[in-house]
């Protein structure tokens, strides 16, 4: 009995010695202790001064607390600076999101900046591109155009010889040839001309309008209208369409991606003269026939001057390299009119 | 007559010493009723919040601490209820502001993502561009060129 007491004394006596030591660390203390000393800790107080200065006040009061022993006081007051010094980082992170978000918006604009570039350059050059394409095809055109109106020209003095008809039919499809082959010199001639200027001048397509409009101003509609006329019935289809793309040239922006190109009343000549033509080398009586010579000494009057005017057709479809007057007509957004040279 | 306006006065201060603190804890246990459920309102709106996922434990701690307080002063513990609704009011403010940062960092995510995309774009445009000039050096077209536009720093 007695030994159970000692016992029961030495345990009493070793609690109360273990209660007289200093007090246990809360671990709301130690959190905040660590997040005081964490690596972010000295940017905390620029982003929220003063949750920051709260939870530094309240680690001060804990330790205190703790020093005095009163274990509870320091953990509540641990607890409280916790939750400002955790505000203060999380307002710290949001300044880092929000510093973060302004400079992506800048590297955003630039590269905006830079599509914009890209897009511009890609552009112009797609038009020169387009422009030369059609240069070409306009050349290749005019290379066959010419060859074949060589050999007509040369098959029919061969075969004047023996057939004087035919000979005299092939020499006259020869002429037509060598007149159409001087009429797509010239408007070549105009486009190149036109084209040069645009790129001399580095003008976009608002610089097309332009010389359109400087072409309006010199009266080249009139002198269109007035050839388009000289060349007969058929002719009217042509000033219609050459005046409805001249008019637009005012009023529309050019978005080409093809130029095409065209003389007034070029394409209406052949049907009517080929077949004022045909009536006429038929050696035909009457009055068809009369009319027929009629309007081939008409039409060879109006080849022979040539026109002197071109349009030039700017269509952002870009179908066909050569603009028909049957289904041009509605087509052609823009229109350049261009003095044609003197001299093919 | 003295005497006896004496012994009234002594008896009403006495009354009014004694009933002081039944007054005070009234008082207390009313604030800290408010203050509860204004901390419940609160927690509710910010649970359904759109980034009330990034709340995690601190959401938890501030619902525990509502529930501590509610009993508390239900038991009549109206000194501990009123320090908890306290605790609470600074744990709701920390989750605010949590709700606020994880709102601004989603927008900045968002942003990269798009600048990023501005660099595929780009990378086709300057593809389309190369494959222009090939063409152009075909056509000998190349003098007549603008010059690419440099390319942009990645983020």
């Amino acid at each position: 009995m007695p030994r159970e007491i000692l016992r029961a004394f030495a345990f009493a006596a070793f609690g109360a010695l273990a209660g007289c030591g200093p007090a246990e660390r809360p671990e709301s203390l130690r959190q905040l202790e660590a997040l005081a000393g964490a690596e972010d800790a000295a940017d905390a107080p620029n982003a929220a001064a003063t949750a920051w200065g709260e939870a530094q006040r309240y680690l001060a009061l804990a330790s205190e607390a703790l020093d005095v022993g009163d274990a509870a006081d320091a953990d509540r007051l641990a607890s409280l600076g916790l939750i400002q010094g955790k505000l203060a980082m999380t307002s710290l992170r949001e300044e880092r999101a929000r510093g973060q978000l302004e400079a992506v918006a800048e590297i955003e604009s630039q590269r905006e900046l830079e599509i914009e570039r890209l897009t511009s350059a890609i552009a112009a050059m797609e038009q020169i591109l387009a422009r030369d394409r059609v240069r070409r095809h306009v050349e290749a055109v005019i290379d066959v155009s010419r060859r074949r109106a060589a050999a007509a020209e040369e098959q029919g003095a061969g075969a004047q010889k023996g057939d004087a008809r035919l000979g005299e039919a092939r020499l006259e499809v020869g002429r037509e040839m060598l007149g159409r082959s001087r009429v797509e010199a010239a408007v070549l001639g105009a486009l190149v001309g036109a084209g040069a200027a645009l790129e001399e001048q580095k003008a976009s397509a608002d610089g097309a309008v332009a010389l359109a409009e400087q072409a309006l101003e010199r009266k080249d509609l009139a002198v269109v209208q007035e050839r388009v006329e000289e060349v007969g019935a058929a002719s009217h289809r042509a000033f219609a369409w050459a005046f409805e793309c001249a008019d637009a040239a005012k009023t529309t922006r050019i978005t080409e991606t093809v130029v095409r190109l065209t003389a007034a009343g070029f394409d209406a000549v052949p049907d009517d003269y080929g077949a004022a033509v045909s009536l006429a080398r038929a050696g035909k009586k009457g009055k068809a026939a009369c009319a027929g010579a009629e309007r081939l000494a008409q039409l060879d009057e109006a080849l022979k001057d040539a026109p002197r005017h071109a349009v030039v057709t700017i269509d952002p479809r870009g179908s066909r390299p050569f603009p028909s007057l049957d289904t041009g007509k509605g087509r052609c957004p823009v229109a350049l009119v261009v003095p044609l040279p003197d001299s093919p | 007559m003295r005497t006896r306006i004496t012994v009234i006065v002594v008896f009403l201060a006495i009354a009014l010493t004694a009933l002081a603190p039944a007054v005070q804890a009234g008082a207390r246990s009313r604030r800290a009723a408010a203050a509860l459920i204004r901390a419940e309102t609160s927690l509710q709106e910010i649970s359904e919040h759109e980034h009330a996922a990034v709340l995690g434990a601190e959401l938890e701690l501030a619902r525990r601490w509502l529930d501590d307080a509610r009993s508390a002063l239900l038991a009549g513990r109206d000194k501990r209820a009123e320090t908890l609704a306290s605790r609470l009011d600074a744990q709701i403010a920390l989750l605010r502001a949590m709700l606020s940062a994880a709102g601004a960092e989603a927008r900045a995510e968002a942003a990269e993502r798009a600048a990023l995309a501005l660099v595929d774009r780009i990378r086709t445009l300057e593809a389309r561009y190369d494959a222009l000039v090939l063409e152009a050096r075909g056509a000998e077209l190349t003098s007549a060129f603008p010059e690419k536009p440099e390319a942009p720093d990645a983020p």
